[in-house]
């Protein structure tokens, strides 16, 4: 049985979520700490700017239920920091499962299908892992939450197209150019956005050449990118070499003109220009588009490109909710199935260990010795006897667990009644313990 | 032999249409990284590789050398084609270009088996055999090209007119585009080059004369001519961009054209 407990960017401001948030070297004390108190069977924690969750299970045998297990985590978070409480969610059973999958499948996130929750959520897992704090249930449910991740990242298009004005202008030069590795990229100026268009461009590989009123200020800037500064003046020869312009100046009129860009054309030889700009006013003189090779992008353009990727992605959230819906079915039905498992293999040991008990008594009792090859054929006889007589209750006790119209309560009760009526408390205790030593 | 020969057919048609869909796929999807991504390509070289060995069967069992079997000659410029982009699109992102190759290598393998192959074995053979082998292996190359050059223009608009960004298939970059039309072209002509001139040589020996062949033979010149403007323009006066892709892809369609006459005279007569 699994319980979340957290606070999210829909829960909780900002102000809220720095207070429980913890740095990734203190994770795995904070993670002892609170397993330690709330006597959960195992305890993920994932921290990220946006959410910070525990994602914890009921110990094996333990007598703790899941509310008893979530009410006990709340206290704990706000043990942690005080006045958290009424921002916390808790959510169990299908609820839990369901939300699992959903951050995993970046359903839950402030930018619908961003990639980075999927490897937050993995080293978070790792981390438990590494402190001995994930067991069985955990363990299946994660690995089963990282493959709907990965089926939804192939199934829908959720993740595709970017959704912010940095990223939209580096996903154009790629359209263009293909490989960015060798190209050329001038800033232009030095506001924000643009070095972070700069910025992205020159991980690409792009050589980034900074341009600004001052050279000083364009030093400073080139430093923090690992750029080349030029002075104002290196501009128009700087234009002829350029494959990507990036400008963001406060000037009142035009940085790039018509007649400026007119001028390089023989130098350029023909090479496709990429125009990025971020001022308001503009920075480059809008006829240069109408130029045979030369696409211009404005600040209204790129977040235009933002907004239908940001609604496609929305469009594809409802085909991604779908399959996590189907996926947290799926799960419940399988581990239902499971979590009867334990006690099928007691019956059978039981009916196997009775009948050879009596077998053993009668041969005794008749004085008759057989020989090692007639004791073996006579168990195994046994051993199909057995097999054939427990079929068809294993195969019914089998389709009730996963009945879908029945909830945990009905998997306990069936289980309670085959314990209680064939006596098994014993051997049902004893077999999930081997059974979850077995797995990794 | 005659099983085997249907079987790499039906299998070859299979795989070319299956990359079709899986490239057709991989474009349609923004994201980066797909399943489509890792078998189209594997699926187009089994295609090619099935369709050489019907091919080559073929030729065996019509006791004729394949350059004089139209119904071989589509199979080859469709190989060709389908060798081209192999090669060229390595590391390129062409998914939506190798859509196309895939689909049209299907069509010629397919309409190819519709053909007549008892084209008569002409009196110049070995200039036959050069000149159909060139013109077959450069306007495979060039038809590539072509299509290369559509692409080019489709995305070149989207691009320019920003408007239908972020939505419909993730075409292939201009440059590498680009890049690709300039390699074609660089092989391709040369091979027509030689197609046409050994044409020239064979027509002059000819009794008779079609308007049929007439034509064919104006338009495979006018193509060349436009194809070497190309060319040269790009070389001496780096002309890159739309204008040069216009010329390709009319120089590629005046190729087509001349393949469909031939595939039309095959179908419906020797006047055409």
């Amino acid at each position: 049985m699994i319980v979340v407990v957290g606070l999210s960017h829909r829960s909780a401001p900002v102000e809220v979520r720095e207070r429980l948030a913890v740095a990734p070297a203190d994770l795995a004390q904070r993670l002892a700490d609170l397993k330690q108190r709330t006597r959960a069977g195992e305890m993920v924690m994932l921290c990220t700017c946006n959410r910070v969750e525990v994602i914890a299970a009921i110990e094996p045998g333990g007598t703790q239920t899941p509310g008893e297990l979530g009410a006990s985590i709340v206290d704990a978070l706000e043990a942690v920091a005080p006045k958290v409480r009424p921002h916390l969610y808790v959510r169990d059973d299908r609820a839990g499962i369901e939300h699992l999958f959903r951050v995993a499948s970046s359903l839950d996130s402030l930018v619908v299908g961003e990639p980075q929750i999927l490897g937050q959520l993995k080293n978070a897992f790792s981390c438990a892992r590494d402190v001995h704090a994930v067991g069985p249930w955990l363990n299946r449910a994660f690995e089963h939450a990282f493959r709907v991740a990965k089926r939804v990242r192939s199934e829908t298009a959720l993740g595709a197209g970017q959704v912010s004005i940095p990223t939209v202008a580096v996903d154009l030069a790629r359209e263009i150019f293909s490989e960015l590795a060798g190209h050329k990229v001038v800033l232009v100026g030095t506001g924000e956005m643009a070095t972070l268009v700069a910025t992205l461009l020159g991980k690409a590989g792009a050589q980034v050449f900074v341009v600004g009123r001052t050279l000083d200020r364009a030093r400073e800037v080139a430093q923090k990118l690992g750029a080349e500064p030029k002075s104002w003046e290196d501009f128009p020869s700087l234009l002829a070499l350029a494959d990507i312009v990036v400008s963001s100046t406060s000037a009142p009129g035009y940085v790039v003109t018509l007649e400026q860009l007119a001028q390089t054309r023989r130098q350029r030889h023909g090479r496709n220009l990429f125009l990025v700009d971020l001022a308001v006013p503009r920075d480059v003189d809008p006829r240069i588009a109408d130029l045979d090779g030369v696409f211009l992008y404005n600040v209204d353009n790129l977040s235009q490109v933002a907004d239908t990727a940001l609604a496609d992605r929305w469009r594809e959230a409802e085909k991604a909710a779908a399959i996590v819906s189907e996926e947290t079915e799926s799960f419940l039905r399988r581990t239902h199935a499971e979590r009867i498992t334990p006690t099928l293999v007691a019956l059978r040991e039981r009916f196997r260990t009775t009948l050879e008990a009596e077998l053993e008594h009668s041969l005794r009792g008749q004085r008759v010795a057989l020989e090692p090859a007639q004791k073996e054929s006579l168990q195994k006889a046994l051993g199909s006897a057995v097999e054939k007589v427990l079929h068809a209750p294993t195969e019914r006790l089998r389709e009730w667990a996963k009945d879908d119209n029945f909830g945990d309560w009905h998997t306990d009760l069936l289980v309670s009644a085959v314990e209680e009526l064939f006596q098994l408390r014993e051997q049902a205790a004893a077999a999930p313990r081997k059974n979850e030593r077995a797995k990794p | 032999m005659r099983g085997i020969l249907w079987v790499s057919f039906i299998l070859s048609a299979a795989s070319y249409m299956a990359a079709c869909l899986l490239f057709l796929t991989q474009a349609r999807r923004r994201s980066a990284v797909h399943l489509g991504l890792l078998w189209a390509p594997r699926l187009l070289e089994i295609g090619a590789v099935l369709q050489f060995i019907y091919l080559i069967l073929f030729a065996v069992m019509d006791r004729r050398c394949p350059v004089y079997s139209l119904h071989s000659a589509l199979g080859i410029v469709s190989l060709v084609g389908v060798a081209s982009y192999a090669v060229l699109s390595r590391g390129r992102h062409l998914e939506a270009l190798g859509g196309f190759v895939a689909a049209s290598a299907a069509v010629f393998l397919v309409t190819a088996r519709s053909l007549a192959a008892d084209t008569p074995v002409p009196d110049q053979r070995w200039l036959m055999a050069i000149h159909i082998t060139s013109n077959l292996l450069g306007g495979g190359i060039l038809l590539v090209a072509g299509c290369a050059s559509a692409f080019y223009l489709v995305n070149e608009h989207r691009l320019k007119s920003r408007r239908v960004l972020g939505q419909g298939p993730k075409l292939p970059p201009l440059e590498s585009l680009d890049a690709v039309v300039h390699r074609l072209l660089w092989i391709g002509l040369p091979l027509l080059t030689i197609g046409l001139l050994t044409g020239r040589m064979v027509i002059k020996h000819a009794d008779v004369i079609t308007v049929g062949e007439k034509f064919r033979a104006m338009l495979s010149g006018a193509s060349w001519l436009l194809l070497m403007a190309v060319l040269v323009l790009r070389q001496a006066a780096s002309w890159r961009g739309r204008r040069p892709a216009y010329a390709t892809l009319g120089g590629a369609l005046g190729i087509l054209i001349v393949i469909a006459l031939y595939v039309a005279r095959a179908l419906w007569g020797e006047g055409l």
